[in-house]
């Protein structure tokens, strides 16, 4: 550090006489202070103090900043949070209905039994075609040939019996 | 409406939709089978076996729903594999055959009409393949069931009750 930083010039002196004198004289006080020492005064209390309004401005300022005011008091409508909260809880809602409504409808239902009809009677003919055709040898396929078309009529029999419920074999 | 009414809606029924309700497969499944049965009828006297069997494999290929109770579905099943077998043998192919009467077979073998088809189907397997002694133990199996169903449907009812298939 030089010699001349470590002692103020007098200049120096002088400037921070003015800046104190400005800073506690709080109004017209350092009436004689050059105007730089009054503006840097200024800042200063600005900075530290909480913005004051004048009394003038009072009713004015409040007019303006009331309505605001009386904004953040009163609760916000929480219309986003409520959308967040119905999209989880409205289909949440929906499936829980499903499964534990369904379930417990399911167990009080009576359980209808199924009736275990036997398959259609085959007929004689059928039967008799099958017969033949466990004898095996003959003409080749011919048995067979009958007892496959035999059982078509069978088929349609047994296919419409189950699709009415009727299922089942024996 | 809002974008946001929309998307609300939206997962609301995407959670119904994605909860699994009971449903009765049983019927679709048996009219679907009917209808390839049919179908396969067709495609026979048209005299287009290969769409025919086409038509059968699809039966066999369905996932069969778990609704359906499994002496249904043993029944409507054996009764296919046996058409299966029908056509094999006709196509000269009793290896097929004999295949298409292992699968049906292993659904059970309750002494009932569809297990003596299959056991007939067996049984000219067998003769096609030359193996005389399993095919005679087949048919033979075959005639103890035919003969207690035509017992039964002369209304002289067996003194014994209906179990395996020998």
């Amino acid at each position: 550090m030089k010699p001349e930083d470590e002692q103020p010039s007098e200049e120096e002196l002088r400037e921070a006489a003015a800046l104190a004198a400005a800073l506690e004289n709080d109004a017209g006080g350092g009436a004689g202070a050059p105007s730089d020492a009054l503006e840097t005064a200024a800042l200063l209390r600005q900075a530290r103090a909480p913005l004051t309004v004048s009394p003038a401005h009072e009713p004015i300022t409040a007019a303006h900043v009331a309505p605001a005011l009386e904004g953040r008091r009163t609760p916000r409508p929480r219309r986003g949070r409520m959308w967040i909260a119905l999209s989880v809880i409205a289909p949440a809602a929906a499936a829980g209905w499903l499964f534990f409504a369904q379930r417990p409808m399911q167990r009080l239902r009576p359980i209808q039994p199924r009736i275990y009809v036997a398959p259609p009677a085959p007929s004689s003919d059928l039967l008799a075609a099958q017969a033949a055709a466990t004898r095996g040898g003959g003409p080749a396929g011919a048995a067979l040939a009958r007892l496959d078309q035999e059982m078509r009529a069978y088929r349609r029999q047994y296919h419409e019996g189950l699709r009415r419920g009727h299922g089942g074999t024996r | 409406m809002t974008a946001r009414g929309l998307t609300l809606v939206a997962l609301t029924a995407l959670a119904l939709g994605c909860s699994k309700a009971p449903r009765d497969g049983e019927g679709p499944w048996i009219a679907e089978a009917a209808r390839r049965h049919a179908l396969a009828d067709e495609r026979l006297a048209a005299g287009d076996r290969p769409a025919a069997r086409a038509e059968l494999l699809a039966v066999v290929g369905a996932s069969v729903p778990t609704d359906v109770p499994d002496a249904d579905s043993r029944g409507v099943l054996q009764d296919t594999y046996f058409r299966l077998a029908k056509l094999d043998l006709d196509a000269r192919d009793p290896r097929a055959a004999l295949a298409d009467t292992d699968l049906g077979l292993s659904y059970g073998k309750p002494a009932d009409l569809f297990v003596a088809n299959l056991l007939i189907a067996r049984g000219a397997a067998h003769e096609a393949l030359g193996n005389a002694p399993a095919a005679a133990e087949a048919y033979h199996q075959a005639l103890a069931i035919n003969d207690r169903l035509l017992a039964e449907t002369l209304g002289d009812k067996a003194d014994d009750v209906p179990g395996e298939a020998p």
